[in-house]
């Protein structure tokens, strides 16, 4: 069914938005087709952000684990994760589009300065609604956005996270319909929402493998990523889907499956309606939506994208999670072995590594997906971090 | 002339007691009914003001079978509907087959769900009335598949934006066609909260529905008086001087 992967997705939002889902999926439509719309997105991601990202092998790792360790290094790219592929493919089919106004919630913050970033680039005025609590945390990425001139509104509602940021940037784009284009920075959403993010993403599963069959003459054993939202993973497994390869997509386990303080849609969340989609969503008995739990303000999302409750429901690739904890291990590990200081949405990919029973001599790639910059704060006042830096 | 009026009152706001006093002194004024609002964690088509009343409720530990508890009990001369988004109803912990049951036995006479637009509708199976939602840009297609949801009115959605008060009333000529062509009762909410925007709605439409005005009454005024004041609020807008 068209909006639909399996039985999940769709476009449960108001009917007044409606019609503008309806523009933005013949918009993309149409850029589909437009070898000249491609070209300027891989030129701007090329000379701009970056790209193509080296696929780096971690030769200390390595040798820790016993296996071929290989790093896919988003974090290098301008602004300094993946969210900023999407950011420049949304902002150029915005401008497709003739809107003026963009908008744009954020988590980590990451998505905000990747949109205020594009934003920049082109002259377009720039709204990012962001929850207050993930503002206190994430206060570098704050002042960023206000540099790069864009306006944040922070989100005093629920549960002040990235959930909340949604709702309030919704209802801004359904209050400003005719002159504003939502980029929204996940595979999550209404339809064609995260076809389109998946879409502006692939290209790092689509580097890998080639970058993969370059060192190593075939494929890898595993790929691993973190999923909040799901975007850096959709884009990194959407060229492996049954290519073989064991695909890996971690949770933010928080304080603990057990402890229900977590952020594990995908394995303890139950099938209901969440930001336009059919999907896992974390919720009460009585369909409320939870409060989530991480570490990491990037992946503490009560939803997951539709596309990942599907591969989840036919085996295409299997879901774990780890905790704040081990999250917090792996973000000094890697810091201490490769000099690489991670985003800690990423140190939850990296911290699977220990996770996985037979990994002697595996080929394994972990999807890098942002630096640690912006959490040194978070990082630094954790009592697990803190007693461990002389 | 004296046409339709349909209140919005959140259920729980500021306790379901109070919800209670509230809906029965809105008897004997003519109203043709009420929504009552299922308190929602995620509220998205929802202002500032209605966003409290959600959390409050929630708060106040509000869930669909005590909301069901207190209509069943309840003697009203109006129709009452319920307001839900989505989620609450499709993952109601004894399944929605026992849901919709309910609804019939308690009297509820419509489903009103600001998640669910025309498209969806056939893929949630929900075997009871809805009341369609019609925006200034729903596409003439769409309101084809009205005439599927056995709908007891249309809510049309009167500007772009979330609940809230406010002066204007556009989009009258959209209005007209649409009432023309569905040949249903078209209630316009959304911003409604003057006299005059009343009158005005009531010389296109069959009524209006006004909600985030007399929610803000509640909000500020204390237990004891409330239900007196939605009462006057709502005797005010329908022209009602006795």
């Amino acid at each position: 069914m068209k909006g639909y992967f399996g039985p999940y997705g769709g476009q449960y939002v108001p009917e007044i938005l409606m019609p503008a889902l309806e523009e933005l999926e013949k918009a993309y439509e149409e850029v589909s087709r437009d070898e000249a719309f491609w070209a300027e997105y891989r030129k701007l991601l090329e000379d701009y952000a970056g790209r193509p990202t080296p696929l780096y092998f971690a030769k200390r790792l390595s040798e820790k684990y016993g296996a071929k360790i290989y790093l896919k290094r988003e974090d290098l790219l301008h602004t300094g994760a993946h969210k900023i592929n999407n950011a420049i493919g949304q902002v150029l089919l915005a401008l497709r589009m003739g809107k003026r106004r963009v908008i744009a919630e954020t988590g980590a913050g990451q998505h905000g300065v990747a949109t205020a970033t594009a934003a920049a680039l082109f002259g377009l005025e720039c709204v990012v609604y962001m929850g207050e609590e993930d503002m206190n945390r994430q206060r570098p990425n704050v002042e960023r956005m206000r540099l790069l001139g864009a306006k944040v509104v922070p989100v005093s509602s629920g549960s002040k996270t990235l959930k909340d940021a949604i709702n309030e940037a919704l209802r801004d784009w359904i209050t400003n319909l005719p002159t504003t284009y939502y980029v929204l920075g996940s595979v999550v959403g209404p339809h064609p929402y995260p076809t389109i993010v998946r879409d502006f993403q692939k290209i790092i599963g689509e580097e890998t493998k080639h970058q993969i069959l370059e060192k190593e003459g075939r494929l890898p054993d595993y790929v691993i990523a973190c999923v909040g939202g799901g975007s850096n993973a959709a884009g990194m497994f959407y060229t492996f889907i049954d290519s073989g390869v064991k695909l890996v997509g971690v949770e933010a386990g928080g304080k603990g499956l057990e402890t229900g303080e977590h952020a594990a849609s995908l394995l303890r969340g139950k099938v209901g309606y969440l930001h336009g989609s059919k999907t896992y969503v974390l919720q009460d008995e009585w369909g409320q939506v939870r409060t989530t739990h991480s570490v990491s303000a990037g992946l503490d999302y009560s939803g997951v994208g539709p596309e990942h409750a599907y591969w989840k429901e036919t085996g295409k690739v299997f879901y774990d999670a780890v905790t704040d904890e081990e999250a917090l291990d792996a973000f000094l590990e890697l810091s201490r072995y490769e000099g690489i200081i991670p985003a800690l949405e990423s140190a939850h990919a990296l911290a699977y590594l220990r996770k996985i029973e037979d990994l002697d001599g595996k080929i394994v790639v972990v999807n890098l997906s942002g630096r640690g910059d912006k959490d040194l704060a978070s990082v630094l006042s954790h009592p697990r971090v803190r007693e461990r830096i002389s | 002339m004296r046409k339709g009026f349909i209140a919005y009152i959140p259920a729980g706001f500021p306790d379901l007691e109070t919800t209670e006093k509230i809906l029965l002194s809105l008897n004997g004024l003519g109203i043709t009914g009420v929504e009552i609002g299922v308190p929602f964690s995620d509220p998205v088509a929802d202002g500032p003001v209605i966003q409290i009343a959600h959390k409050v409720a929630l708060e106040n530990g509000v869930n669909l079978d005590k909301i069901l508890e207190m209509v069943s009990n309840l003697k009203v001369d109006y129709d009452l509907y319920l307001m839900s988004y989505l989620n609450p109803i499709l993952n109601y912990p004894a399944g929605k087959e026992i849901l919709i049951r309910r609804l019939r036995e308690v009297g509820i006479k419509g489903l009103i769900v600001p998640d669910l637009p025309l498209r969806e509708v056939e893929n949630v199976e929900i075997d009871f009335p809805l009341v369609p939602f019609v925006a200034p840009n729903t596409r003439e297609s769409d309101l084809e598949r009205i005439r599927r949801v056995s709908a007891p009115f249309v809510y049309y959605i009167s500007r772009y934006g979330v609940t809230g008060e406010k002066e204007d009333l556009p989009f009258v000529d959209h209005m007209k066609m649409v009432k023309e062509k569905l040949r249903l009762p078209l209630f316009v909410g959304f911003g409604i909260s003057k006299r005059e925007q009343v009158e005005k709605v009531w010389e296109v439409a069959d009524g209006v529905i006004v909600g985030s005005l007399l929610v803000r009454i509640i909000s500020e005024t204390s237990r004891k008086e409330v239900a007196a004041k939605v009462k006057e609020k709502v005797k005010e807008l329908i022209g009602d001087h006795s």
